[in-house]
């Protein structure tokens, strides 16, 4: 990840100058988070070709957005549920060898690092509040699929990180309509909206139902919390909600009153169901 | 927010990171032309100005305005209460964590709000200039005691706002409205102007009142019109007004694509399925 040399700003590489100091390009460092010393020899330049390119893939970073928040869900996830990172990885890449395991460290650092910045700079997080947060994360990642310093892992560690990481998204903004009724803003915003815009098929199948059924509320807090546990393996009440009402948004279906009239709906439905 | 070539700008960049131009604030002339600007200064300064007239453009924010200089008519003490619901709409344009405070920008909002509001009425109900100061310099009165911190306790009696209110009332009495149907309405022109903006601003609200009268008798049809007016009215004002609900019905029947004499013709069963009474239940 690149910073700033002026104003300790995250940057993106393919900036030109800092939009906060205009300093140029030239005055970015690049900030390792210890993943390079992590593993160092995985950092060829050839397996850093191969990695970037699954890094790249969609379906790749969706993985990782899904993994996180299912660690978020559940510590234990991050050993249980790192075998779908490894076969999604094996999908995407192009050619898999057996010896993948420093490709896909590589393209697990660069998607990770690829996601923080993209959250660092929506949710304006300067580099002292992320920076402790990211080595920590290289820290599990390389406990999980390296086998480095197992023994340190406890679930009290998972569990400060899960933590700090939630508590870093707490903010007032309410991006969509009911937004006021949930209790963890904004902390699912970004990694439901990448899921809901990606399942075309969800959203086509929930327009269907809807113009047939008069019971819309119960449609979307059946959905919210169906896919809740089907993508991050949640129970949480409010990414169910958030879920529900990104697809309400998505359908582009209901007019602002009426999306604010049922919302208040689903959300007690999904109250009920989730106690 | 967009710069020349395109990229997409955070408000508080003052570079494109692309072509590194610097972001500047094209027009700030709002700003020595608001009222609001002496009331509190600092509001004003680039960097809350620019969050603030970001929020005061979005036609959403204008329309929850609307609604609440509508809402103060029926229940003064709501110059208060309101206010956290405009701070919510505030929240929903600025993005997380905004580098700016938000009482300034809110501020900053809701002066350029008004000041657009009012220029806005001062046009359509031909006010003479001092009249609309003087309406203004009123209304920034009340919402300067109800948003901005001062050093002395102060009360915001209710007796004002209500005056306030009715002297409102009174510049916007008027003895025709823009509709044929008007001619049944007792409070010309008092809700036109609101209503017409709020229906523009939600255009999915047509194809919903659409949907509930399409293929349906002319007596079934008004019925729909009554019930959906009645609903929208008891969502924006929290109770029930006849006159605002018909005036609703025919604005909606307008949008509808009905033809000023056919409205003119149903006037009066609208006017009667409007009646509280005659009312299908929400």
């Amino acid at each position: 990840m690149l910073e700033c040399n002026g104003c300790s700003k995250y940057q993106k590489t393919e900036w030109n100058c800092c939009p906060y100091c205009g300093s140029p390009s030239k005055d970015f460092t690049i900030l390792t988070a210890g993943e390079r010393e992590i593993f160092p020899e995985a950092f060829e330049p050839q397996i850093l070709l191969s990695a970037m390119n699954v890094a790249n893939e969609k379906a790749f970073s969706l993985a990782l957005i899904q993994y996180i928040q299912q660690i978020i869900a559940s510590p234990a996830n991050l050993f249980d549920l790192r075998s779908r990172i490894v076969e999604v990885y094996i999908h995407c890449s192009a050619n898999p060898s057996f010896l993948y395991t420093r490709s896909l460290w590589v393209s697990l650092v660069l998607a990770s690092d690829s996601y923080f910045l993209t959250k660092a700079i929506m949710y304006r997080w300067s580099s002292p509040q992320l920076e402790p947060l990211r080595q920590k994360w290289y820290q599990m990642l390389a406990a999980a699929f390296l086998g480095l310093r197992q023994d340190e892992l406890t679930e009290e560690f998972i569990k400060d990180w899960t933590r700090d990481f939630t508590e870093l998204h707490k903010c007032m903004v309410r991006p969509l309509m009911g937004c006021h009724l949930c209790q963890s803003k904004c902390v699912f915003q970004y990694d439901v909206k990448q899921f809901v815009v990606q399942s075309t098929d969800l959203v086509e199948q929930l327009t269907a139902q809807l113009s047939q059924s008069d019971t819309a509320t119960d449609v979307f807090a059946k959905v919210g919390i169906e896919q809740s546990n089907d993508w991050f393996s949640s129970n949480d009440k409010d990414l169910a909600y958030c879920i529900a009402t990104h697809l309400i948004s998505e359908i582009d279906l209901l007019s602002r009153d009426a999306s604010i009239i049922i919302s208040d709906k689903i959300r007690r439905l999904i109250q009920e169901r989730l106690q | 927010m967009k710069c020349q070539c395109e990229t997409y700008l955070l408000l508080d960049w003052q570079y494109c990171p692309v072509c590194t131009a610097p972001v500047l604030i094209t027009d700030q002339s709002d700003e020595l032309k608001s009222r609001g600007f002496h009331r509190f200064p600092a509001a004003f300064a680039p960097l809350s100005y620019r969050f603030g007239k970001h929020v005061a453009d979005q036609s959403w924010f204008y329309a929850t305005f609307c609604q609440y200089v509508l809402l103060i008519k029926f229940d003064p003490t709501q110059l208060v209460y309101f206010r956290s619901t405009l701070l919510d709409r505030y929240f929903c344009f600025v993005g997380p964590n905004p580098p700016v405070a938000t009482n300034e920008a809110f501020w900053c909002a809701i002066s350029l709000v008004t000041d657009r509001y009012f220029r806005r009425r001062a046009a359509i109900y031909s006010w003479s200039s001092s009249q609309e100061q003087q309406i203004v310099e009123a209304w920034y009165d009340l919402i300067d005691l109800a948003f901005l911190v001062h050093e002395k306790n102060t009360v915001l009696e209710t007796s004002k706002i209500a005056e306030w209110s009715s002297r409102l009332d009174e510049m916007q009495t008027q003895e025709t409205g823009p509709h044929l149907a008007c001619q049944l309405c007792e409070s010309k022109c008092k809700y036109g102007e609101d209503i017409k903006f709020m229906i523009t601003n939600d255009p999915l609200a047509i194809g919903e009142a659409r949907s509930s009268v399409e293929g349906k008798s002319d007596s079934q049809q008004i019925e729909q019109l009554a019930w959906f007016a009645r609903l929208w009215t008891e969502r924006t004002l929290c109770l029930y007004d006849e006159d605002f609900a018909f005036c609703m019905s025919i604005n909606v029947a307008d949008r509808l694509g009905w033809s000023p004499e056919r409205v003119h013709q149903l006037m009066v069963p609208i006017r009667e399925s409007c009646h509280i009474d005659s009312c299908p239940e929400v």
